[in-house]
């Protein structure tokens, strides 16, 4: 019998050990779309080098990036666009303006005409429950879709707009360092290598520069994201959810960012976290099912919120609430616990005359009285 | 960081690079062994079929080569690009770029062209390997031909990646773009089937090094390198315009 060719057996040799080599790597890394056992399958089974080129590409996780899917796109609700309500701010000095906003997906309404004033130098806080329409507004002011009808106009340089996704995300297989110095290049080339630096100190992330973006937490990538949007310098930042994925300390780090970033610029960030927005806003936009229900300051939602006032008492409280349940600006009078009593008024000046005669009447010990508007309490009011 | 240092990093980092040169570098090293030894190869393992084959020549080697890196070369060509094409595939990532790049041709062009320079690289080592292997074993090959024949093959990668560009405008994923890629590649030469559009279709610069070592022409692929030419050209506006009109 004639002897194999020496070239073929080499050839040979050459495929097979490059097949054992792509299934050690294989073995080495996470893996995504099919299980491991599955495109070892295809690795082997499948004719080379189809197999292995289909792992290297598709299934591959590079770099220590996690596997995670991506979640569900948020809902949206259909709604009809007769029912733009919304508030009016002075517009003279505003950096961003949107006039009947309106946007539509289909037969479903994500935004129906909504009239957003930001006025230059503020934290604006846009609230809204999941799938309001909080990041469509974002990402129409960003550039990233198109509104229906409506107009917006950003009275700044497009480039001064610094944009963070609420979910950023970047390519697994470069360094914190090279993304940030990406986004310079991007937004301000004349800039030098320092305000990359400078970014990644601000960001909190001057431990991670060398690192690669594939082992980043959630809320490492959303501290690059950050300084990804300050290495250029905005005029106007553009935050979707930017504590939504950090844990107390990052998120603490990342609103006292924003606090001192808002007094050189002007922020604009949606969340759904309504403490963050108390402590860094001075504007809040309230947007539910695509319509904007409120727009302007904090106290002033507050102030036109149904008041309420949180009482402590030593139980039983029966004679209270009977006594409450009796008088005519007392809307509600409920007890979530013994001795805890909420009470909400339709006449908060008569409240605040009349309530203690009315405890002291009933013979109830009062133990303390605070007054419960917050915006929490606001907030459900206008989306309830 | 621009975004041609990107793309290249993009290359390096994954991989990917190593896919394309890997599968012309093979098939042009074994191209003109399957050639040389195919009689012993089927004496072998035919089972006792007696096959009466030619003696190989050089333009056999050259034919090895080109009709498994026409397929599984293309293939390769159509995943690694669509890896890089399919800009809007990751959507958070995307929106990290197309919050900053307003101009989708500024992103369409460094992937576009790091792809294709990477695949003329491929194209250019697995051509040089098979040659050499060639004139070891099968004798030599017309330099003219083969270089000419080479600069055909690079004109219909360009067209390759530029027309997976095009189809990842339409879809979005990267699977998607493969798989329909692949298809537009499977279809292209069917309508070779017909011989008064065969000479224009780009698919034909493919074979134009095997034909042009045989004594083909050059001229017999001027229609195809025009319409190549012009086209190209063509699906990147389609590609830019697409990516332009999708919304993240």
């Amino acid at each position: 019998m004639e002897e194999i060719p020496t070239p073929l057996i080499v050839a040979l040799a050459v495929v097979a050990g490059l097949v054992v080599a792509v299934l050690v790597d294989l073995w080495r890394h996470d893996v995504r779309h099919l299980p491991k056992w599955a495109w070892a399958l295809i690795i082997v089974l499948v004719s080379f080098p189809i197999g292995p080129i289909a792992y290297f590409v598709l299934g591959r996780v590079p770099g220590g990036e996690s596997a995670v899917r991506l979640g569900p796109h948020p809902h949206r609700f259909p709604i009809s666009v007769a029912d733009v309500t919304g508030g009016a701010l002075p517009t003279a000095d505003a950096i961003v303006e949107t006039r009947n906003l309106t946007k539509v997906y289909g037969d479903t309404v994500a935004l129906a005409g909504v009239d957003l004033v930001v006025p230059r130098g503020s934290v604006y806080g846009l609230i809204g429950p999941n799938g309001a329409g909080k990041t469509t507004v974002l990402s129409i002011l960003a550039g990233l879709r198109r509104p229906t009808s409506g107009t917006f106009t950003l009275d700044v340089e497009r480039r001064s707009v610094a944009v963070l996704a609420d979910t950023p995300q970047f390519d697994p297989w470069l360094t914190a360092r090279e993304v940030v110095d990406l986004a310079r290049y991007l937004v301000a080339p004349e800039l030098g290598a320092t305000a990359v630096d400078e970014a990644l100190v601000e960001a909190g992330l001057e431990e991670a520069t060398q690192r690669r973006v594939g082992g980043f937490s959630r809320g490492m990538l959303q501290r690059l994201g950050l300084a990804a949007c300050l290495v250029g310098d905005p005029e106007l930042l553009v935050l979707d959810e930017p504590s939504s994925a950090l844990d107390p300390a990052g998120r603490r780090q990342v609103l006292d960012l924003i606090g001192e970033l808002g007094r050189t610029r002007t922020v604009m960030l949606s969340t759904h976290i309504l403490s963050d927005v108390q402590q860094v806003c001075d504007m809040v936009g309230v947007i539910d099912r695509g319509v904007l229900r409120f727009q302007g300051r904090i106290s002033d939602l507050l102030a036109q919120t149904t008041a309420s006032y949180a009482l402590h008492v030593r139980p039983p409280a029966t004679r209270l609430l009977q006594a409450l349940g009796r008088v005519e600006w007392v809307r509600r009078a409920t007890e979530s616990a013994q001795g805890r009593i909420t009470v909400v008024v339709d006449d908060a000046e008569r409240a605040e005359t009349e309530l203690a005669s009315i405890i002291a009447a009933s013979g109830v010990a009062l133990v303390s009285l605070n007054p419960a508007t917050d915006l929490e309490s606001a907030f459900l009011e206008l989306t309830s | 960081m621009n975004l041609y240092r990107l793309e290249v990093l993009r290359m390096v980092r994954t991989h990917r690079w190593m896919m394309v040169v890997g599968v012309y570098l093979l098939f042009g090293l074994l191209g003109p062994v399957t050639a040389r030894y195919m009689g012993e190869i089927i004496r072998r393992f035919g089972g006792g079929v007696e096959v009466v084959l030619a003696d190989p020549t050089p333009v056999d080697g050259v034919l090895q080569f080109v009709s498994n890196a026409s397929q599984l070369g293309l293939l390769a060509v159509i995943v690694v690009a669509a890896g890089a094409l399919a800009v809007d595939a990751r959507p958070e990532a995307a929106a990290f770029l197309r919050a900053r790049v307003a101009e989708p041709w500024r992103l369409l062009a460094p992937r576009y062209t790091v792809v294709t320079a990477t695949t003329v690289l491929a194209l250019v080592i697995g051509t040089v390997a098979m040659w050499a292997v060639t004139a070891v074993l099968l004798g030599s090959l017309p330099p003219g031909a083969i270089v000419i024949g080479t600069v055909f093959g690079a004109v219909y990668v360009a067209f390759a990646v530029a027309m997976v560009a095009a189809v990842a405008g339409f879809t979005r994923s990267v699977i998607a773009t493969v798989f329909t890629a692949v298809g537009v590649a499977i279809l292209l030469p069917v309508f070779g089937l017909f011989p008064s559009v065969n000479r224009f279709l780009p698919s034909r610069l493919i074979n134009a090094v095997v034909e042009m070592s045989a004594g083909a022409p050059f001229s017999d692929y001027v229609p195809a390198l025009l319409v190549a030419t012009f086209v190209t050209p063509a699906l990147l506006w389609l590609a830019a315009r697409r990516l332009a009109a999708r919304e993240l």
